[in-house]
């Protein structure tokens, strides 16, 4: 299985290093999308197939959490893996999170620690192959 | 003496430029790091209910271009992606030590980081004192990060009459 | 055959059944590359964080450093065929000197790790699996046959 990813986060520098995470990962990857806030991301989940949302909370225009809980309120997107990638460190909003089905990776983090999560909340193993 | 808040932002600044920036904080400060022209400076500002404010992150030495290059592996990084790479460090830090202020576990909201000339810092500058102020070297260079919480000097001046 | 790797050190074999083997990791890394096609493996066993801090020094032993031992171990696979998505790459040791990590000034065995992430990142790979920090000495093992990877600490087995 090939999985199409979706990276939301307004830092261009943050995505970048999300990105290349994935690449490196040697997880089966299929398309991967950018968008700069939740917006954007609620956008392109609705028009192309994805199968993990690795996604920010402080973001411009549309937060992490309105986009979460505006994708669990469509029945269609009740299961879709998420993983929250933040510095929020606030427990109060960090339980929200979870609560809304979604995984949480505190930021600064290391790409070996991305890379576990992913693996964990996907259950696509890697296998180091050509 | 460090304040509880210091070492809060000590411990995030560490572990961010390690995690992310793969550099590690040299013990000590050498003298030729000591008297270094500001090259690049980045402020984030946050509110919750009780507290806004912001935080000012500065590099020397090298270490602004040295970020974007361990950052994006790119040994020749644009003036945008200097500007991004050290705006994404300075919310990272912000985002970890917010929470910490006045008790901590609050709920804030940070807006996206805006890169900050040498005169915007000259106009800022004295205007407020900050609340915690450290200073790390990495590298050759060094950063300077400083929290500032609006009407913490006024406060402070009302205190001590 | 069992090869001793010493400090400052490597070996690379892909003759089946040779064991390599390394003693007393302490804030030194003992890095494991294998590659899984051709079952080549090779252990190094580095001390120090960066060569900058001495060209002349790793110009004559390159795999005194994290970053020049890693180049030189890197290169012999390159150049035997290996690719990078048939490598892995694991790691143990980089202890501290302290039993309380707090008070190891230099905290050399914690830098040799950071650099090392550095290289990777750079030379765009990733780990697979790393048993680092603490206080105390590691001894790593790794099989040819099947890149098997032990390390010992304590008196206690782990397999990476």
């Amino acid at each position: 299985m090939a999985l199409n990813t979706l990276v939301v986060d307004d830092s261009s520098v943050m995505r970048s290093i999300i990105i290349k995470t994935l690449k490196l990962s040697g997880l089966p990857l299929g398309d991967i999308w950018e968008a700069k806030n939740g917006e954007e991301g609620l956008r392109i989940i609705q028009d192309k197939w994805i199968d993990l949302a690795l996604i920010d909370i402080h973001m411009p225009v549309m937060d992490g959490e309105e986009m979460l809980t505006r994708l669990r309120e469509n029945d269609q997107y009740e299961n879709l893996p998420v993983i929250v990638v933040s510095s929020e460190s606030a427990p109060g909003k960090i339980e929200k999170m979870l609560k809304l089905g979604a995984t949480f990776i505190h930021k600064p983090f290391t790409p070996e620690i991305l890379k576990e999560v992913i693996v964990a909340v996907t259950g696509v193993n890697n296998e180091n192959t050509d | 003496m460090k304040t509880q808040i210091e070492k809060v932002l000590i411990e995030s600044t560490v572990r961010t430029f390690e995690d992310l920036c793969f550099m590690y904080q040299e013990p000590e400060l050498k003298d030729a790091q000591k008297n270094l022209p500001l090259e690049a400076a980045s402020e984030v500002k946050y509110r919750s209910d009780d507290f806004t404010g912001k935080l000012l992150i500065e590099t020397r030495g090298g270490l602004s271009p040295a970020i974007a290059t361990n950052i994006l592996s790119n040994d020749d990084p644009s003036a945008q992606q200097k500007k991004d790479a050290l705006g994404e460090i300075a919310n990272i830090i912000c985002g970890n030590i917010v929470p910490s202020l006045g008790g901590g576990g609050r709920e804030y909201k940070i807006e996206p980081p805006r890169s900050l000339s040498k005169d915007d810092l000259l106009k800022e500058e004295g205007q407020e004192e900050p609340v915690a102020e450290i200073t790390l070297n990495f590298n050759d260079g060094r950063v300077d990060i400083k929290l500032f919480v609006d009407g913490y000097s006024a406060a402070k001046e009302k205190k001590s009459d | 055959m069992v090869y001793t790797i010493g400090v400052a050190d490597m070996k690379i074999s892909g003759d089946n059944p040779d064991m390599l083997i390394t003693y007393a990791l302490g804030s030194c890394l003992g890095i494991a590359v294998y590659d899984l096609k051709l079952k080549r493996a090779g252990l190094l066993h580095c001390m120090l964080p960066d060569s900058s801090i001495d060209r002349n020094k790793a110009a004559g032993n390159p795999y005194m450093y994290v970053d020049s031992g890693m180049k030189a171990l890197l290169d012999n696979f390159y150049r035997n065929g290996s690719r990078k998505n048939n490598l892995i790459i694991r790691v143990a040791g980089g202890s501290s000197s302290k039993v309380n990590e707090e008070e190891d000034f230099f905290k050399i065995g914690h830098r040799n790790f950071v650099s090392l992430r550095k290289y990777l990142w750079n030379e765009g790979l990733m780990l697979k699996a790393y048993d680092v920090g603490g206080y105390g000495s590691r001894t790593v093992t790794l099989e040819v046959e099947n890149g098997k990877m032990l390390i010992k600490s304590k008196g206690s087995f782990k397999q990476l």
